[in-house]
């Protein structure tokens, strides 16, 4: 039964990773290809371009890394006699890896419409990060709570029964399913929001406003996942 | 690396309760705050028109933080929440830039377990690391904890967190009226006119509402733990893959260092931001 336990997590591991590692290559591909169409344009703001391409990176890899986080986390795990232990895990891999790929792929979308805006209008540079971090940062929520969840399936321990078998198994899929829409949503709002800044900088205050208020709406899709992935886990 | 993940616990008893804790995090914390002191202190020793170097930094963080949050929240109210922002923002950055430091204590150990071995002192080496007996005086210092960032732990993040949480709710109560406040919140999507209001339980956006402000300060608290905690990860197990070999350098560089500065200005940006919705 150690054996079994320990294939799962190996199992788990893998799948968080290979399905995590989607979202975030294709947002930051977005990132640097409207930087590099923006350099084409304005071959002298080179340095600022490269300098917000890299920010913008970095903060859209959050979704892999939290992929990377669980996944070696499972990695690493030893056996255990527990067979559920086993299910929590591939639960965890699959919770963190398809919750990854929305806002992987979400937090680019802003990002490529800031890399635009700059080419467009360097000068506004400054503004234009800005709306742009909070955008991303709000766009991850939905990964965060895959992570969430993720993490308290890995630590999660319960009496062995066939019916929470397939409660565990079925937590993992609401939540990382559940993560797929809203990410990708929030992502629409921010570049579409990132766009208008670009255009009027003048107006961010309202705008940011404007684009929060919108990402929570569309997060509660999320929270209904949540909600009900929480249920199964500790309710059923 | 079956340690992955474990933290040393303490665990005390207060009036029949059993409190479990992270030492090491307190004391990390309290070491940033020394830091962001005595860091403060040098800088504002003597005050010049002309800045030196240390100077020039904090008018810098100090500037851009200040036109962001006046230009965001208003000029009396931004004026008012500063403070809070920028010592959110020191704090959180000296925190997640405190893990760069590598464990001293180990690290002089080892180079005495190293010295110790050439003389022939009762000392094995085997996997990249030294075994010493445990009667040598320094086998205690092999064993030291190393150097966290209090970030790291997510008791920290969600004290913050909750702390930007509760600095909104008072602030939009105290910015539109308790009972506009309890409205808005009840009658989100729906306004329910006049004496409606009072049957608030039965609107199902109500309780999503709620679902909706706890998972605020979750998000906001995992948001800047997951990248810490994963940060960190990748530094430890990819150091080890690699034998300690320079590769640290450069993750720590951008781990450390770079998404360090990143997440602390995200998490800032988002209790500004969180604030303004209060308006």
């Amino acid at each position: 039964m150690i054996e079994f336990v320990k294939i799962c997590s190996v199992l788990g591991s893998g799948i968080a990773m290979g399905m995590g590692a989607i979202g975030s290559a294709i947002g930051e591909g977005m990132i640097a290809m409207k930087a590099v169409q923006s350099l084409g344009r304005q071959p002298q703001a080179s340095g600022k371009i490269v300098r917000i391409m890299i920010i913008a990176q970095a903060v859209t890899e959050t979704a892999a890394i939290f992929a990377l986080v669980v996944s070696l986390l499972l990695l690493f795990q030893s056996g255990s006699e527990a067979v559920l232990k086993g299910y929590t895990f591939i639960a965890a891999g699959i919770a963190i890896g398809f919750g990854t790929i929305g806002a992987g792929f979400g937090a680019g979308l802003p990002g490529s419409a800031a890399m635009e805006g700059i080419g467009k209008q360097p000068e506004n540079s400054d503004v234009l990060t800005i709306q742009m971090i909070i955008g991303q940062a709000v766009t991850q929520t939905s990964t965060i709570f895959a992570l969430t969840v993720a993490l308290i399936l890995v630590m999660y321990q319960a009496p062995y029964s066939f019916l929470k078998i397939f409660a565990i198994l079925g937590a993992g899929f609401a939540m990382g399913f559940g993560a797929v829409g809203p990410g990708i949503g929030d992502g629409l709002v921010a570049m579409n929001a990132n766009k208008a800044v670009a255009k009027d900088p003048k107006h961010m205050g309202l705008l940011t406003r404007t684009m929060i208020i919108g990402q929570a709406i569309t997060e509660t899709t999320d929270i209904y996942a949540m909600v009900v992935t929480l249920i199964l886990i500790f309710v059923v | 690396m079956d340690q992955l993940g474990k933290v040393t616990l303490s665990t005390i008893t207060l009036l029949g309760h059993q409190i479990t804790f992270n030492p090491i995090t307190f004391i990390m914390t309290w070491i940033s705050m020394a830091l962001i002191l005595f860091l403060a202190y040098i800088a504002t020793k003597n005050l010049k028109v002309i800045p030196g170097k240390a100077q020039s930094i904090f008018e810098l963080i100090h500037d851009f933080l200040y036109e962001i949050t006046v230009s965001t929240l208003g000029e009396k109210d931004g004026r008012k929440y500063f403070p809070f922002i920028l010592t959110l923002f020191v704090f959180i950055l000296l925190a997640n830039w405190i893990g760069i430091f590598p464990n001293v204590f180990q690290f002089g150990a080892m180079l005495i377990a190293g010295i110790h071995k050439i003389f022939g002192g009762p000392v094995e080496f085997a996997n990249m690391a030294f075994s010493v007996s445990p009667d040598v005086w320094y086998s205690g210092l092999l064993k030291a904890p190393g150097i966290q960032e209090p970030t790291r732990s997510v008791n920290t993040d969600l004290a913050l967190a909750i702390l930007v949480f509760i600095a909104c709710q008072a602030y939009g109560i105290k910015n539109k009226g308790i009972l506009q406040y309890i409205r808005n919140f009840a009658d989100d999507p729906f306004p329910m006119k006049g004496p409606l209001i009072l049957l608030f339980f039965i609107n199902p956006f109500f309780y999503l509402n709620l679902i909706g402000l706890v998972a605020n300060v979750v998000s906001h608290s995992f948001r800047l733990f997951g990248n810490i905690f994963g940060g960190f990860m990748i530094v430890v197990i990819v150091s080890w893959l690699t034998k300690f070999f320079l590769v640290p350098v450069g993750l720590l560089a951008f781990f450390g260092l770079f998404a360090g500065l990143v997440q602390a200005f995200v998490f800032t940006m988002l209790a500004v931001t969180y604030i303004q919705q209060q308006q």
